[in-house]
């Protein structure tokens, strides 16, 4: 409850620094720009390569099962929810977890445990808007472009495979598709993208600033970021489903 | 607080882990002095440079910075505290910026030049801090805290970094940046100070500054 506590705290600290991100100066272009290439850039290659995995297992067993059942129409929809709705957006931020948020505990650890962030403090400069505030930007930027990445690749994956086993041509494939896209299709990925971000770079940057002076406490605090970021994901993704469902009328 | 006292410690006491490391200190640093405070391994220097940098807070009693003086402050920890992931010359332009300096690009790369220079560090701006050597990277830390001509410059496990050669020629410039009326707090465990000007030296023992 004590630790609830302090990451709302955390939060609400966070929140006010990044609502007034453009007045101050301490909130550094050269770090945010460095978090986009690192989150966004650099973790590409997982990103595309299970996206397409995705699509065409998805695509494979989607059309083998509903197949059987006689009902081929839904495979489009099938594919949309896992690929763009459901399990992309929670496969991408569980990846951009595993790569990005670990390395932002573990930098802040350490810069904790050399002492950066109190010679930093000592010169006047909040470690929330220097340090902090940009990673969580940047976070939410790359998990926004990523997203956008994962569903072209998904798509492709998808594609690829009813290829193979149907000889469906693209634009078969493509128009089928938008006829079974919805507005909602499209906004709840970004709605998830921006709330993962904020998640994993709150909860990151948390447990790296709690760091101590012992260098043993930052791959512990490593440990509690990602447990807590993974329930929470699962979580968010949950509630967002179900408010979205239940907008929807479904 | 009398305006040539910089900072007072009055009636402070701190523990750490249920240690009591502070017992009960009253001391005011003069403005424009140089203190040194020798203490033995585990005397609390490390302690006390948080409490006077306001890091941590005292339990109770209270520090008292003469007006304005509270965050005009250049320091040096007992590590470089170099930002790890920024080259040296971003270092400094990190301390200019805040202290908002006025500078254009140009003219902050050369001032920044001319420091490195100063200090014997020439050819260090694109390197990282882990490129350097212990030596280096504590004299880059000392530019870092003098870049803005603050008003006390508190220094912990002084001249601990420096080789003998070194020794001289950090000795020479600090002397130097003194005499044009900075206050320095130096904590430090070395058994002398080799320092040519007057200076008031105070013992930290057994949670107590003597004098």
């Amino acid at each position: 409850m004590k630790t609830t506590n302090h990451i709302l705290d955390y939060l609400d600290a966070l929140l006010r620094e990044l609502f007034k991100w453009h007045k101050n100066r301490h909130v550094s272009l050269l770090v945010l720009i460095n978090q986009v290439l690192f989150t966004g850039f650099e973790a590409l290659t997982p990103i595309l390569v299970s996206s397409f995995l995705l699509g065409g297992l998805v695509a494979y067993t989607g059309r083998t099962f509903l197949s059987d059942l006689g009902q081929n129409q839904l495979i489009y929809n099938l594919i949309i929810m896992a690929v763009i709705r459901d399990v992309g957006p929670l496969i991408t931020g569980l990846i951009i977890l595993l790569r990005s948020g670990t390395a932002i505990t573990t930098e802040l650890g350490s810069m904790r445990v050399n002492r950066e962030i109190d010679a930093l403090e000592t010169m006047g400069i909040s470690s929330m808007s220097y340090l902090v505030v940009p990673r969580v930007m940047g976070m939410v930027f790359s998990l926004l472009i990523l997203g956008a990445y994962f569903t072209l690749m998904g798509l492709i994956g998808a594609y690829v495979t009813f290829f193979w086993l149907a000889k469906i041509p693209f634009t078969d494939f493509f128009l089928r598709f938008t006829n079974a896209l919805n507005a909602a299709d499209l906004y709840i990925p970004l709605v998830k993208a921006v709330f993962s971000g904020l998640l994993i770079g709150t909860l990151c940057s948390f447990h790296g600033l709690r760091v101590g002076r012992a260098l043993t406490e930052v791959p512990q605090r490593a440990i509690k970021a990602v447990t807590q970021c993974v329930l929470a994901l699962l979580f968010l993704h949950g509630i967002i489903a179900l408010i979205s469902f239940s907008l929807e009328g479904v | 607080m009398n305006s040539t006292m910089l900072v007072t410690l009055n009636a402070v006491r701190k523990n750490v882990y249920e240690q009591e490391i502070f017992r009960h200190i009253d001391y005011s640093f003069a403005s424009k002095g140089l203190t040194w405070i020798k203490g033995a391994e585990g005397q609390g220097k490390t302690l006390l440079t948080n409490l006077l940098c306001n890091l941590e807070a005292p339990d109770s009693g209270s520090i008292d910075w003469q007006e304005s003086g509270g965050r005009n402050m250049g320091v040096v920890f007992d590590t470089p505290a170099l930002i790890s992931n920024l080259s040296i010359a971003q270092n400094l332009a990190l301390a200019l910026d805040h202290y908002q300096v006025p500078m254009n690009g140009k003219d902050k790369a050369e001032y920044i030049s001319e420091l490195l220079d100063a200090w014997r560090l020439i050819k260090t701006e694109n390197l990282r801090p882990v490129a350097l050597s212990r030596g280096q990277s504590c004299r880059v830390a000392l530019i870092r805290a003098l870049i803005a001509n603050p008003k006390v410059l508190i220094w912990d496990d002084a001249f601990e970094c420096f080789a003998e050669d070194d020794l001289h020629f950090v000795h020479y410039r600090l002397q130097e940046i003194h005499s044009q009326g900075m206050a320095f707090i130096f904590l430090s465990r070395r058994p002398s100070l080799g320092w040519d000007f007057p200076f008031t030296q105070i013992t930290l023992k057994e949670g107590r500054l003597e004098v």
